[in-house]
């Protein structure tokens, strides 16, 4: 799909229009932002925004997540091993301390 | 002032033309432009020109109107910081269209040597395969790896321009946003001080009314909510209570004579009679 974010006031407004003129080509509308269909329509009419507004919108393609294709078993597993921690109050660095889960800079400084 | 106006010079506190146009007076008195009076105050934006289509953001003249009389707000100096801060915001944007184009067509011609080294290695076997001469062959190809080793570098670095450009966008967007919400804050804060100024002279505007002439049904109340009356007795009442400096354009039909405004509004006038 394609991720489209209004940065300023104008160009809210057209994505806003556009919204609302395109039902099927918009797949989601938030406060600022709306995903297109990726077609041929969704580009046309993102580039349009573009073309009207520069970089004040912002125009990203979105992958599919799934996590067992695109994410490591240690990182699946500490999210729900800590989803399931006894103690509502401990922090994930606690948590994962002293523990093979892996620690939060490591997940933060590694891409998927 | 003096005015010349048609050819015919004017002067004194009380001017009386026939047959102008209120509101090209109005601009020639903002504008200083064939006309010798003090620069008005911001004040005269609302009320410079009186005429029975007037319409008054009260609480904005009002406000404008205190102004003018030194009223200062509680807000005004958390306003003038943001300002402040505001202006000091970088707006200029990063384009990032030609890094995606460059981007695109270095990644394309990166394919294509691929392409191009692939089947000339696979010229290359063949011909070694059936024994015949691969000299031609072989130098086409270690030309086409060069090119191709030439290409993958400037595909990177044009992949890695792109990256730390939008880095960058992505920060200037968090500055915009930043610009936005100060922006906001700025607005609500305006709106408080203008409801405060305004506040402040509505008693003096409520006297002022009784100087003007208005339509028998106004009421002031106590609040501009509260004000009840057309929007030219309030106009009226502004210019009265507001120090305008400059001279205000009169043509709504409620005064005998440019001398009879004068006194009722405390201001230089304009009085413009026409037919109509």
């Amino acid at each position: 799909m394609l991720l489209v974010i209004g940065y300023s006031q104008a160009a809210r407004q057209t994505l806003r229009n556009v919204c609302n003129a395109h039902s099927e080509t918009v797949i989601r509308r938030f406060g600022r932002a709306a995903l297109f269909a990726e077609t041929e329509m969704g580009a046309f009419l993102a580039l349009r925004a573009r073309e009207k507004h520069g970089e004040s919108v912002q125009v990203e393609r979105t992958k599919p997540f799934n996590e067992y294709e695109n994410v490591p078993k240690a990182v699946r597993e500490a999210a729900i091993a800590y989803e399931k921690r006894d103690a509502k109050s401990t922090p994930y660095r606690a948590f994962a301390a002293n523990t093979d889960h892996p620690a939060p800079e490591s997940m933060e400084g590694t891409e998927l | 002032m003096r005015l010349l106006y048609r050819g015919v010079q004017y002067a004194g506190p009380a001017i009386e033309l026939v047959g102008a146009d209120p509101d090209a007076l109005a601009a020639r008195v903002r504008e200083g432009h064939g006309i010798d009076c003090p620069t008005p105050t911001p004040a005269h934006g609302y009320v410079g020109c009186i005429t029975p289509e007037t319409s008054l953001p009260l609480r904005a003249a009002l406000a404008a109107a205190a102004r003018t009389r030194g009223y200062a707000a509680p807000e005004d100096d958390e306003i003038a910081a943001m300002r402040e801060e505001i202006e000091g915001i970088d707006t200029e944007t990063v384009d990032l269209r030609a890094l995606r184009e460059r981007v695109a067509e270095t990644g394309i011609a990166e394919t294509e040597l691929r392409e191009r080294v692939a089947r000339l290695g696979g010229e290359v076997e063949a011909r070694r395969d059936i024994g015949t001469d691969v000299e031609e062959a072989e130098t086409e190809l270690r030309a086409a790896a060069t090119e191709l080793s030439e290409a993958e570098t400037e595909h990177l670095a044009a992949r890695q321009a792109l990256r730390s450009a939008r880095e960058r966008a992505r920060e200037q967007r968090n500055e915009r946003e930043h610009e936005r919400r100060l922006a906001d804050r700025a607005d609500n804060l305006r709106r408080r001080a203008r409801r405060t100024l305004a506040a402040d002279v509505y008693g003096e505007f409520a006297a002022a009314l009784e100087s003007v002439p208005t339509t028998d049904a106004v009421r002031a109340g106590t609040e501009p909510s509260e004000y009840a009356g057309d929007d030219v007795s309030a106009a009226l009442a502004v210019a009265r209570l507001a120090d305008l400096r400059a001279p205000v354009v009169v043509a709504c039909g409620r005064f005998r004579s440019a001398r009879e405004a004068r006194r009722a509004l405390d201001c230089q006038v304009i009085r413009v009679q026409n037919s109509a």
